[in-house]
């Protein structure tokens, strides 16, 4: 029963919680390290799934902890392997645009990395995982309101610096 | 300006504020991309969108051998698998049953405003509740989340007046009764 719940709905996270580790550590390889970690105790953890009321929220929960843990022994904040990650597939007709679209992605993803942990967490699960303020409040444990600051202030901020810098343009 | 540009300004700065809907927001992300391509905004939703859309490219056979290393019990979802279909369709939590003192309060008044209404509200029948939810079809695009109750002394006070609701027909009922015995005391005065 507590593997087949893994199974179900566990195993299916995997690419949403590689996201969210990205997104917290802001290195591919670590994020994938992340999450492996996280399965495995997730794996050694299911006779407690049972028990668990909202299993993705857990999972989630759990990672965020282990990306925290992880991010505190490197001591160190990274954006810089970014350079290094693999080509997104992109729908550029032609090379100068997907060269506009890479960078312009990298400038992105620098910015929402500069951002405060919650309010990058807030912000992945609204617009990436597209979940209602509620299920953003459950998943990190904090008020609708704070939910909305949050939200209100990591928006406001990735789209000033987009406008400030002309190299985003 | 025109109705139709406040209005997307007004849906964009509730939009900045947090306050709208997740189809308010796809609304406005297409509104972005046909109306101002260059805009702030729909860099950023073109950013959103392809972060949403792209797999990781990971080969996750080396964490499924781990996993079988662990435990034989484990195995990796097979294609057609129904059970493990769920890769890349993202499955909705299910709600979250709080028991924290906060939260007791909005679900006493919450039950008892069903009660109430269970109890003093006529009875609908099936047809009248179709045509209603076809009468208001905007009622889905509604985030009912922004309306629940939070905030203690409010559920207080709901509870409190869905009580009084609930109560107010017995106390009528027990002036009823009272007035009727005067009024009996009046006609036979000496109880007999």
């Amino acid at each position: 029963m507590s593997a087949q719940i893994f199974h179900t709905r566990v195993w299916p996270l995997r690419d949403r919680l590689y996201r969210l580790a990205y997104r917290l550590l802001g290195e591919r390889t670590e994020a994938e390290d992340v999450v492996q970690e996280t399965m495995l105790k997730l794996w050694e953890k299911r006779t407690d799934l049972i028990e668990v009321n909202n299993v993705e929220a857990w999972s989630f929960r759990l990672l965020r902890n282990q990306s925290i843990d992880r991010y505190r022994s490197l001591k160190r904040r990274t954006t810089q392997d970014l350079a290094n990650a693999p080509e997104p597939v992109s729908n550029a007709s032609n090379p100068s645009q997907q060269i506009e679209q890479k960078e312009l992605r990298q400038a992105i993803d620098q910015i929402i990395q500069g951002l405060p942990e919650q309010r990058r967490m807030v912000l992945h699960f609204r617009e990436v995982e597209e979940r209602s303020y509620q299920e953003i409040a459950d998943m990190l444990d904090i008020s609708l309101d704070q939910v909305r600051i949050d939200l209100h202030r990591a928006r406001k901020a990735l789209r000033t610096q987009l406008i400030k810098n002309p190299c985003y343009e | 300006m025109n109705n139709s540009e406040r209005d997307w300004q007004e849906l964009t700065r509730r939009y900045y504020a947090g306050e709208t809907s997740l189809e308010e927001e796809k609304a406005l992300r297409l509104h972005w991309s046909e109306n101002a391509p260059d805009s702030a905004e729909t860099k950023m939703a073109t950013y959103f969108e392809r972060e949403a859309s792209e797999s990781s490219d990971i080969d996750w056979s080396e964490l499924s051998a781990k996993l079988v290393a662990e435990d034989s019990s484990f195995r990796l979802p097979q294609v057609g698998d129904s059970r493990a279909s769920g890769v890349g369709s993202p499955q909705k939590p299910r709600n979250l049953i709080y028991f924290k003192p906060r939260f007791l309060l909005a679900y006493a008044a919450a039950l008892a405003a069903i009660l109430a209404a269970v109890f003093l509200l006529p009875q609908h029948t099936e047809t009248d509740s179709v045509a209603s939810a076809e009468g208001f079809p905007i009622t889905e695009s509604v985030d009912w989340s922004r309306y629940e109750i939070t905030d203690p002394e409010e559920a207080k006070t709901i509870l409190q007046q869905s009580l009084q609701q609930v109560a107010n027909p017995w106390n009528e009922a027990t002036r009823a009764s009272l007035n009727l015995k005067n009024i009996q005391l009046l006609n036979n005065p000496f109880g007999r």
